[in-house]
This record gives C-alpha cells, sequence and structure tokens, in this order.
C-alpha cells in the first residue's frame, strides 16, 4: 500500500484516539434553579460562581486521558460533570469555569485542583486531597475539606466546617455555627462574626483577630499549637483557659482566677469587660496569648 | 447534599435495617456527603461506646420495689396487659425507673465520649473520683481504638489511590496525632479526673479519625 494510500487511515486513527489530548470546551443549557450539581476534576482549577439564571454554562480547557473523556451528564435533578480518571499516575491540568442557578446545590471533588466557589446560595460540599480551596458569599452551608491544601472561607452562612491535615484555614465573615480542624495547619479566624465556633489543632497553631460577639461561645483546643487572640482594648469576653503545661500570657490587666489540678494542669479564668462572649482554651503544651490592639 | 439523611435514616442505616434499594441511595449520599458521613462516624462511636458500657446498672433500689410492688398488685394475669402503660401510678413508676438507668446511661457515656468545658473546674483533679473516671476513660479510649481499627480494616481493603507524597505527607501527620494522643493519655492515666485530658485524648482520637475517613473518602482520587 502506498503512502499516500495509507495517509487518510493515519490520520483517521489519530483522530479517533483522545490520548491525553487537550481541548476546550462550551456548553451551556437549561437547569433547575436548585438542582444539584457535581464537578470533580483531578488536577488544574475548577472556578465555579452562582448566577441568576436557571441555565449552567461550562467553560474551560481540558486533558481528556486514554481511557477518560470529560463528560457532562445531565440527569432529572442535576448534572455531573468533570473528569476523574483513577489508571493516570499524574493527570494533565484542566481549568474548567462553571456558572450555575444561584441555589443549585454543589459538590465538587478534587485531585489537586484547586477550588474557587462564588455567589452559590445553596449548599456547597467541597473535598480536594491536595488542592486549595476558596469560597466565598452565602451559602446556605459549606463544608470545605483539603489535606494539603490550604482553606479559605469567606462567607455569611448558617453553618461552615472547614478541615485540613496539613493547609491552613482562614475563617472570616458571618457564621452562626463555625468548625476548623487540623493536624498540623494553622487555623486563623479574622474578622470573622460567629456565634457559634470551634477550632482546633493537634500542632498548628489558632489564631483569632477581630471582635467577639456578644452572646457567643467559641471553644479552641490544641495539643502543641500556640493560641493567641488579637482583640480591641474594649473587649467583653469571659475567659477560660485551661493548659497541662502550655503558660497564659494576657496583656488585659485584669485578675486571673487560678485553679490547680492535684497532679499537673491548671485553669485560669478571667473576665475582660462585662464578659459578653465566652471563650473556652484547652491545650496540653500550647502557649495562650491574648493581645490588645 | 440537599437530602441530608435524617437521624432515623442514619440510626437505620448504621443498623443494617435499611431495605436494599434505600441502603443503595443511603450509601450512594454518603459517599458525597462528608457531613451525613461525619454523622454517622458519631453514630457508631456512641455505640460503641454504649457497647463498652456495663450491661446492667442498677436502678436504686426502692424504685425497682416500687415498680415490682406495683406489678404484683396488679394481679397475677399477664405481667404487661394491654391497658398497663395507660395507669398514672404505673407510668410514673416506669418513668422514674427509665430516667434512673438513662441518666446512669448518660452520664457513663457522656463522662466517656465528651466534656462540657464549663465542667472542668469541679473535677479538676478530684482523686476521689479517680477508679469511675478512669473506667470511663478506658471506656472512651476503647469506642475511638474500634472505630479507628475499623476505618484501618477497610482502608487495607482498598487502594489508596494517594500518591506517594501525599501517603507520606499523611503518616506522617498520623504520628503527629498519635504522639499527641500518648501524650494525653499517659497524662490522663495518671490524673483520670482531669477534664481538659479528657478533652484532649478525645480531640486527638477525633483528627485521627478525620484523616483516617479522609483517606477512604479521597480513596479513588489520585493528587
Amino acid at each position: 500500500m502506498s503512502v499516500r494510500l495509507c495517509l487518510p487511515f493515519v490520520l483517521l486513527a489519530l483522530a479517533a484516539v483522545p490520548a491525553a489530548a487537550q481541548r476546550n470546551i462550551g456548553e451551556r443549557f437549561a437547569a433547575a434553579p436548585d438542582g444539584y450539581v457535581r464537578v470533580q476534576n483531578m488536577a488544574g482549577t475548577v472556578k465555579l460562581i452562582g448566577w441568576d439564571r436557571d441555565s449552567i454554562a461550562v467553560s474551560g480547557t481540558v486533558h481528556d486521558t486514554p481511557a477518560e473523556r470529560f463528560v457532562v451528564q445531565r440527569g432529572a435533578e442535576g448534572v455531573t460533570l468533570g473528569l476523574w480518571d483513577t489508571t493516570v499516575e499524574r493527570a494533565e491540568p484542566s481549568h474548567i469555569e462553571v456558572r450555575v442557578p444561584a441555589r443549585s446545590q454543589v459538590w465538587i471533588r478534587t485531585g489537586s485542583a484547586s477550588v474557587f466557589v462564588s455567589g452559590v446560595s445553596g449548599g456547597i460540599d467541597v473535598t480536594s486531597v491536595g488542592g486549595p480551596i476558596e469560597i466565598r458569599d452565602a451559602p446556605g452551608e459549606v463544608f470545605a475539606e483539603s489535606m494539603t491544601g490550604s482553606v479559605i472561607l469567606d462567607v455569611r452562612t448558617s453553618m461552615a466546617r472547614a478541615k485540613t491535615v496539613t493547609g491552613a484555614i482562614l475563617v472570616r465573615g458571618v457564621i452562626a455555627d463555625a468548625t476548623a480542624t487540623s493536624v498540623s495547619g494553622n487555623v486563623l479566624i479574622e474578622d470573622a462574626t460567629l456565634d457559634r465556633g470551634s477550632f482546633e489543632s493537634v500542632d498548628g497553631e489558632l489564631r483569632f483577630v477581630g471582635r467577639l460577639r456578644r452572646g457567643s461561645t467559641l471553644d479552641f483546643v490544641t495539643h502543641g499549637g500556640a493560641v493567641e487572640f488579637l482583640l480591641p482594648a474594649a473587649s467583653d469576653v469571659e475567659f477560660r483557659v485551661s493548659t497541662y503545661e502550655g503558660g497564659l500570657h494576657s496583656e488585659f490587666d485584669v485578675p486571673v482566677r487560678t485553679s490547680v489540678s492535684k497532679i499537673k494542669g491548671s485553669e485560669r479564668t478571667f473576665r475582660l469587660g462585662d464578659g459578653g462572649a465566652r471563650v473556652n482554651v484547652r491545650t496540653f503544651r500550647g502557649r495562650v496569648v491574648i493581645r490588645s490592639r | 447534599m440537599n437530602h441530608h439523611l435524617d437521624d432515623a435514616r442514619l440510626n437505620d442505616f448504621a443498623d443494617d435495617l435499611l431495605p436494599g434499594p434505600e441502603r443503595a441511595r443511603a450509601e450512594e449520599h454518603l459517599a458525597s456527603c462528608s457531613a451525613c458521613r461525619d454523622t454517622l462516624t458519631k453514630v457508631r462511636q456512641l455505640r460503641s461506646a454504649l457497647a463498652a458500657l456495663p450491661l446492667e446498672i442498677a436502678p436504686p433500689p426502692d424504685v425497682l420495689a416500687d415498680v415490682r410492688a406495683r406489678i404484683a398488685a396488679a394481679g397475677s394475669g399477664r405481667m404487661v396487659d394491654a391497658s398497663w402503660y395507660a395507669r398514672p401510678r404505673m407510668l410514673a413508676a416506669a418513668a422514674v425507673l427509665l430516667v434512673a438507668v438513662t441518666a446512669a446511661t448518660t452520664t457513663l457515656v457522656i463522662r466517656a465520649m465528651e466534656r462540657p468545658p464549663g465542667a472542668a473546674v469541679a473535677t479538676y483533679g478530684a482523686a476521689d473520683d479517680r477508679p469511675a473516671a478512669l473506667v470511663a476513660v478506658q471506656a472512651m479510649e476503647r469506642s475511638y481504638e474500634e472505630a479507628i481499627a475499623e476505618l484501618q480494616r477497610a482502608l487495607g481493603d482498598q487502594q489508596s489511590g494517594l500518591s506517594p507524597e501525599t501517603l507520606r505527607v499523611l503518616q506522617e501527620n498520623l504520628g503527629v496525632i498519635d504522639r499527641a494522643v500518648a501524650e494525653a493519655r499517659a497524662a490522663l492515666h495518671a490524673d483520670p479526673a482531669n477534664d481538659v485530658l479528657a478533652a484532649l485524648l478525645r480531640a486527638g482520637y477525633e483528627r485521627k479519625l478525620d484523616v483516617l475517613r479522609s483517606v477512604s473518602s479521597h480513596g479513588r482520587a489520585r493528587s
């Protein structure tokens, strides 16, 4: 067979093999205003934005793998889109931007892909192995977990949960019930208005910067990490600080009542202002520092 | 995400009581809903803690005698007839018994699993509580160790799918947790009534469960 005769077959064969093919995607279709949207992406980025339309628009550049193609599957109650191939050792990055009805219920899973979500008023659930996660605006509730990536929540919501193993966590906004936990990552709560909060790290540092809401109750627990508060000079907080080996340093000149265990450890209680908020701190050896700003 | 499993369904799921299709739907939901997975784990931990409790908790003797007397007075027919529960005095006696048993059970479970921060002053270093406190600590440890072992068994049966680098980081952090748990445990065994140490030990176990659950849920992911 001559080269001239073979060429069309070769071209056809190449076109049929999607091996690690990069391609642009662009698709728009009608969607339920409060349906579910599930996005999966192993590497690259996922940007998901809620908008005031009953449609979903997907765009970006994706890398199909030899075994899997980027797909958009529409169902009666929602849509699943993305690419997830467990056979590849290291996925090429796909960059996906998705616009969804604001009230959608969003679920995102990534490997190392970063995730950014804004404008969604439905629930948001994001899990990632190593990608950084950032969620903004006013979701109904939010759950964000990255093993080694960071998590940023800047939200107004009734319930927010953030978890990491090593990644840092930043919590901002207005949240009725906030929880942030890590193993060795630092947790920063900054300019956040919270009713209830629970913040834990085994070895990471916990830092609260801002004003405590009257009537709020916040718990801070670390094993070895330090706990630091940077509070306005005129703060109304009742502190209960319990440590086994850690020390307490406060820049506020108030009397501190100390109870000492018969064996070891101590609990210190003191009040700033009229004690409108309650803060409980427990550490094994983490130092507790309370600063005035 | 938009249809979380309610408490009854999670309990039925934990008890393996959901019929096939409903169980499949629940499993599908749990696969994509971290919040419900967390709640399910807590349900299982609570059950483990309950299972670790003594099988019999004697109610106050006078309450039991009162209940027996009232049952005997009700006649020699069926011990429980169709209307016994409608009698106010029987109802009151049964309620007292129920409250006594529930209170004892709840006290043990709560001691084992969760201590309110505000309770720290009352029991801080209370040496008289040591035997009971140590039992509660050991029950808590057992329940967590069982939950951890169950997760580790499940993980052993599946490919983690995580990169060697991620696995290395996770191993290091499990080591961090194990060291923290060991320190808190050693301190707590020396001072078992110390609520702060109990809370720190519990926090360490919770973080370990978190990490193992994350590995499990990301089981098929590649980083």
